[in-house]
Formats: C-alpha cells, structure tokens, sequence
C-alpha cells in the first residue's frame, strides 16, 4: 500500500490541475450546453479539437458541471471538426415548463450527432479545422463571453509549493542515481577482478 | 516364440563392441592415486568477508493501515467527488466509463475473507449471459430458459467449457446436477475464473428461475489483499442513485465483518470512489456540504 504522503500529493497534483490552468471559466447561464464533433484521429487537421477536449474540457467541466459537454467523435476524418454552443435565445420568451432536451450522451462511434436547437435557443458555430485548442478556447470565451478565472493566492501558493516538491524530487533523483552508479561501478570492477584474477569468494 | 526372442538378443549383445572407456580405478586402485580423486583447496586464496545476509522483516500480520485522522488526509463529500470525477470523465461514452468503490478493511492476513454478492438498488450492469447445469429437456431446462438462461445441459455445456468456449459470465447449477458437475471436473477452468457453482455461493439451487432472477441484477464482490473492490455504479447515475448504491454495499460489508469477527477482527477502515480514468477519492461519508454551492441536480443528466 503507498503512504498517504505520496497519494495526497498525486490527488494535490490532479486537483489543481482540474482547478486552475487554460479553461478554468465560469460560462453564463445562458449557454445551455456544448457540443464538439470531430474524428478519433487527427488527420485532416482534428487534432486541435482533441486536445481541447483531453486539456480543456475538464476544466470547463469542473467549473461549470451543469452544462452538458457533448462529444461526438467518428471516423470520417473528411468532415471538418465542428463546435456547436447552444445559447438561450433572448427574443423567445422562456416557457412556463422547462422543456427536455433530447440529447444522447457522448459517443466514440459517430452516434451522437449535434441536435437541431430547441424553439428557445439559437446556436454559436465554429469550425475547429487545422485550429489549436488555444485558439478554440479564445473563441469560445469570446462567443460565450465566459469569465476567466485567475488561480486564487492559495492556489498560487499551492501550484508553488508543488513546483518545490517537483524540484526537490528532481534533485533527490538526482543524488540517488549517482549513488546507485557508484554502487554499480564498484560491482562491476570486483566481478570483472574475480574473472581475471581466478579469485573465489568462497 | 518369447525364449528365441530373448535368446537372439543376448546374441544381438555380445556381437555389438562394447565402448572402452579409461577408468582409473582399472589400472590404479582409488586409495593409491589421492591426488586425481581429490580437490586442492590450499593454493585457492579465499576472500576472508563473510556475506552478510540481511534478515527481511516478517510480514506483519495485519495489512498496515495509516491513520488518516492522523495525518489529517483530505476526505471529501460524494457531491464534491462527483464533481471532480465527472469532469475527469467528461466527454467519455457512458458505457466505456463505471464508478468503482474500493474500501479497505483493517484485517489480518490470513484468515476467512468476505465474498459474496449484493443486489444493487441501482444496478451496474443488468444484462448478466447465464448458463445453468441441470438435466436436459427436463422441465427445469425449460423453466431455466424461460427465466432468461442463455445456455442450458449438461454434457454439451461440460464439453463446450472443456473446449474454452464460455461465452456466459455467470453459472447455476441445480441440485440434481450436481455430482454430474463435481465428476467432470471443471474446477480446474472454472475455478480461476469464479465461475465454479457452490452451494457456499448459492450457485446450487433448487429453485433455478429464482437464482436466475437474483442474479441477474447482483454483482459480486469479494475481499482481496485487504480490500474490497467493486464496480458501484454507471456514469448517467445520479449523485442520489450512487448515494443507494454505496450505503447498500456498506451497510451488508458492516454485517459481514461483525459477523466473522471472534477470532479475526475486521473493520472498515477507509472508502475511496473512482472512475475508470479518474483519480481515487477519499470519502468521508457525507452526501453534501450545505456550504457548498453545487448542488446534486447540477450532477445528474447528460455530461
């Protein structure tokens, strides 16, 4: 079993990496959910989307967990990658009775295609051909007109205090190699004495 | 005719030289030739340090168990791991991806182990592929099939288990069948990979279509290296519908540990919810802070 010392501090690594880093955003209420369609490969310029997706998409995801994040993924890689954001329409009264949405959950095998908006919404398309997941996020920030959230000074203080400990690890490797070397070496030269010399040790 | 045979060849023998090998002893008796008999030991120089042989340390006889209020270790609330699995999984196809919880026990080494199965409220996975052992075109065959068995016999299923062909992931057998089971010997194929019927496991019934209905929706679960570790739940669950799923599964675990506990002592020690791609999480056995400001409906729905 490890120390807890060990699992706290890969649990401290992944959770702020969750929390803070590009697309740590709060998005309006009036975005109603997120849809992202491209290939599983990235020929044909999808790997901007995927990496948005690996990068990004979880960090949107923490901040906003009540925004459905769909993603659809396929194996044509001819179509272009394709981000569909549905937002509130303004001009359309809110009905009285919130209405269902009729979206599948998220696929690998081209199942879960953007839907037609609903009466109440309009949609943001952007197309994510040859783009990087940087300027995808741009984008979206800028359409949705998301708030960046800047890390908080205890985040700060924890990302630091990280870097420390990566950096302490660094050198203690270090210390620990050469050790191990010097202890290797000196095996070697006694192993490669006892062959020429005819010495025995027992 | 065997005397001729016998007789020819012994002649066969002599005909056939014998190799002649040099022995020593043929031409000087062994006490007299000490020097070829022996090995020098003198004129090899030995290295005079002794090997010193580092002792392990013995296994302690309870798995080591940290204290976690000790070291003061982060636990958090099922809605605050939700939120943070949930991102993690983001993106994922709902069937891919699967809550596991993993609760270690403070136990001895050795000992009775807990193993059994559990019927969700909210089952993980429904469509179980059953085979039952029971006589053929018996009316307990038909009864088996009509209660959603997949493979039904006895000498065809034995054989077709023998051949590698298993495409079930569960196996009833009925009382009757049961020495013809026990005479075939599929411990060997069926016992690595928990599939042997016992009536320990209640995997020998009488009533089939009743074992065939628990177990379609149950899953099972049994403690290995200290801990127990089983699939709790699917992506689309809600925070509510895992809540049911966990306190179930603790709830029997309490049971069964106080049950088996006169001579080896078992307690739950910590519980610790995952995802299939997610980072383990520390539970502390609440649902939610009321501080917190996400609330259970923001993580239910659609990802």
């Amino acid at each position: 079993m490890r120390t807890l010392g060990v699992r706290w501090n890969k649990l401290r690594r992944a959770l702020i990496n969750l929390q803070t880093g590009p697309g740590a955003a709060i998005i309006p209420p009036n975005v109603t959910r997120v849809h992202m369609d491209f290939a599983v490969t990235c020929k044909g310029g999808h790997m901007g989307p995927k990496k948005f997706w690996r990068e990004i998409l979880p960090r949107l995801k923490y901040h906003n967990p009540s925004i459905p994040m769909i993603v659809n993924r396929h194996r044509q890689n001819e179509i272009p990658p394709k981000m569909t954001i549905y937002v509130r329409n303004p001009d359309v009264p809110e009905p009285s009775e919130p209405q269902s949405l009729q979206q599948p959950p998220s696929s690998h095998a081209g199942l879960s295609k953007a839907q037609p908006p609903l009466p109440t919404e309009k949609t943001i398309e952007l197309d994510m051909k040859d783009k990087h997941s940087s300027y995808i996020l741009e984008y979206f920030v800028a359409e949705t007109r998301a708030q960046v959230l800047k890390p908080t000074p205890e985040q700060v203080q924890e990302i630091q205090s990280l870097q420390d400990l990566a950096k302490q690890g660094e050198y203690d490797r270090g210390v620990l190699d050469k050790l191990r070397a010097e202890k290797k070496r000196e095996k070697d030269m006694l192993a490669r004495a006892r062959q020429a010399g005819g010495l025995s040790e027992d | 005719m065997a005397p001729i045979d016998r007789c020819m060849a012994s002649v066969a023998k002599l005909s056939l030289a014998p190799t002649v090998r040099p022995s020593i002893s043929s031409t000087i008796p062994r006490f007299l030739a000490p020097s070829l008999v022996q090995t020098r030991h003198a004129s090899v120089v030995k290295i005079g340090r002794k090997k010193q042989v580092k002792k392990a340390k013995p296994l302690s006889k309870d798995f080591k168990r940290h204290k976690l209020d000790k070291a003061d270790f982060p636990q958090f609330t099922l809605c605050e791991a939700l939120r943070i699995l949930r991102a993690y999984e983001v993106g994922k196809p709902p069937g891919a991806v699967k809550y596991e919880m993993h609760v270690h026990l403070k136990t001895a080494r050795n000992g009775p182990v807990i193993k059994s199965s559990i019927r969700l409220p909210n089952p993980v996975q429904s469509d179980w592929q059953i085979a039952v052992v029971c006589p053929e075109g018996s009316d307990i065959a038909n009864a088996a099939v009509a209660a959603g068995a997949k493979l039904v016999g006895e000498e065809t299923l034995f054989q077709a288990i023998r051949d590698g062909n298993i495409t079930f992931d569960r196996l009833i057998c009925h009382e009757l069948s049961e020495k013809k089971l026990q005479k075939a010997q599929l411990g060997k194929i069926l016992g690595p990979k928990g599939l042997m019927p016992s009536a320990r496991m209640k995997t020998v019934v009488k009533d089939v279509a009743k074992a065939i209905r628990d177990s379609a929706g149950s899953s099972d679960y049994r403690e290995r290296e200290g801990a127990v570790r089983m699939a709790i739940g699917q992506l689309a669950h809600s925070p509510e519908q895992l809540k049911a799923n966990i306190e179930a599964v603790m709830k029997k675990l309490r049971a069964q540990c106080a049950e088996i506990s006169e001579e080896n002592p078992k307690e739950v020690h910590e519980v610790i919810l995952s995802t299939t791609n997610g980072p383990g999480i520390s539970l502390n056995g609440k649902f939610r802070n009321l501080t917190e400001e996400i609330t259970p409906q923001q993580l239910s729905g659609p990802m």
